[in-house]
């Protein structure tokens, strides 16, 4: 939400983001869709709001224990969803559904899974 | 004619209701409450950063300035953790000496907590009667430790100073007292119909918004969570710790809960008082280089020390894990969503028992 007097938190969110705990939640969303640490904490900054950040690392502990969908864990859907909320339920349901669907038809899974996380991130960034 | 407009309203980060300051902006329609943000920054004090390269002896001091209110658990969970990675053991005395102070702290804590609600929803009285109740808890810790805050009454290897008969007396006469004033309290809580107002069936939360935040302590057990880091420690369960949770999940849960874990936490002291036998407080201890995450129960749920020190005994690197930041967090996300009325925001983010300091540690 814009507020007229809102102050620009981006500083304080880096601030947190660099926080021991929070950095290596960063590490590991960072690893599984494959970019930098930068890129990921720039992702961060702009979708998410200062308590989701300060509260990351006990969000992704949650999410990395959520395996009860192989490919979602895979694409690691809990992770941007629940756990970081940068993805909506609505598009994460849709590139599940897509990349089941590829799987389905044979095409190999590790491809399958590069190809639908270089889409999430087309999305989220 | 009566109109609904929809208005962004900032709550803080000075306000009457909050001890600490921190702002919520709150995204409303008409009364009703669509989203909540919590915007923290305000008191900052970046001690994971301080800690590094500095020795053990200053890090155990700097730790207990994390909070002012759970100064002892601070102190106790760096020190465990400390513990952990020398492999350093404590003598019984001293083992019980810590538990004692502990569930003071826990004490007067959740008397702040409770105090915090009550004046929050307007019931001075009730809180006045609390917070009166509080000194009782902060005497006799005073009369452990020496002060009020920050001790520095765990030590490596055990604690401090040991404490007389005389004192053992009068922190169980404290107890009895603590007890029998706050059964009167209890009642007045639970059969209050305008405290019923304010209190039950607002600031719900469910259970898979519980279990996605990772929230702990008394906000976590008021939905039913059986999250206690006591539930692993073989003295707790000698001295008659039993878990203790809710299911209603809502303002009222969290805050009777705490008063049922008053009434525990004040068995356990007196319980503690009678296991004590004489014997030594401290064992020598040498610390050594290594890495150990350690969690306690603090008041408002689990704090984890994830701590490395190098072989000189400075610490490498340190991540303090509060419990107020999932609590917070889910606080804003998800118990003031969809609040029916705005005037309940304050009351749901207090009724979380929220430390700022401890968030931004």
């Amino acid at each position: 939400m814009k507020l007229e007097y809102e102050r620009d938190l981006s500083s304080m969110k880096l601030v947190s983001l660099k926080g021991t705990a929070q950095d290596e939640a960063v590490l590991i969303l960072a690893k599984r869709l494959g970019i930098s640490r930068q890129a990921m904490r720039k992702i961060l900054i702009e979708k998410c709001d200062l308590m989701t950040i300060e509260n990351l690392p006990k969000r992704i502990i949650a999410a990395e224990s959520d395996k009860s969908d192989e490919l979602a864990y895979e694409l690691s859907l809990p992770h941007l969803t629940t756990a970081a909320g940068i993805l909506n339920s609505a598009s994460a349901e849709k590139f599940l559904v897509e990349a089941n669907e590829k799987i389905k038809q044979g095409e190999q899974k590790s491809a399958v899974i590069k190809e639908t996380i270089n889409k999430i991130l087309e999305e989220i960034k | 004619m009566k109109k609904v407009v929809d208005v962004s309203l900032p709550v803080g980060p000075i306000h009457p209701c909050f001890k600490e300051p921190a702002r919520i902006k709150c995204e409303t329609a008409g009364e009703r409450v669509l989203s909540t943000e919590v915007e923290l920054g305000y008191v900052k004090k970046g001690i994971e950063k301080i800690m590094v390269g500095r020795p053990w002896q200053e890090v155990i001091f700097l730790a207990e300035r994390v909070c002012g209110i759970c100064s002892v658990v601070h102190n106790t969970a760096i020190v465990e953790t400390i513990e952990k990675i020398s492999g350093i053991s404590v003598p019984r005395r001293a083992a019980i000496l810590r538990i004692i102070l502990n569930e003071l702290d826990r004490i007067q804590s959740h008397l702040l907590a409770n105090y915090s609600y009550c004046y929050t929803i307007e019931h001075e009285t009730l809180a006045m009667y609390l917070l009166n109740l509080r000194e009782t808890a902060m005497d006799a810790i005073e009369s452990v430790s020496g002060t009020r805050v920050m001790s520095a009454y765990v030590v490596p290897g055990g604690v401090r100073e040991d404490i007389s008969d005389e004192t053992v007396k009068s922190i169980v006469s404290a107890m009895d007292k603590i007890e029998k004033e706050l059964k009167r309290f209890v009642k007045m809580f639970e059969s209050g119909p305008l405290i019923a107002l304010r209190s039950k069936g607002i600031g719900v939360l469910s259970h898979e918004d519980a279990a996605a935040s990772g929230v702990v302590g008394p906000t976590a057990r008021a939905c039913g969570l059986e999250r206690d880091a006591r539930k692993d420690d073989e003295l707790y369960k000698e001295l008659g710790w039993h878990m203790i949770t809710r299911t209603e999940s809502d303002n009222f849960a969290r805050i009777m809960l705490r008063f049922d874990e008053l009434f525990q936490s004040v068995n356990l002291v007196r319980n503690a008082a009678a296991a004590l036998e004489p014997g030594k407080i401290r064992n020598g201890a040498v610390i050594t280089a290594g890495h150990a995450v350690h969690t306690v129960e603090a008041p408002r749920g689990d704090l984890t020390y994830d701590l490395e020190l190098d072989e000189f005994g400075q610490v490498v690197r340190v991540a303090i894990q509060t419990p107020s930041i999932p609590n917070v967090e889910v606080a804003s996300h998800a118990m003031m969503k969809n609040l029916t009325s705005a005037a309940d925001v304050t009351s749901v983010f207090i009724s979380s028992d929220p430390c700022i300091a401890c968030a931004e540690r």
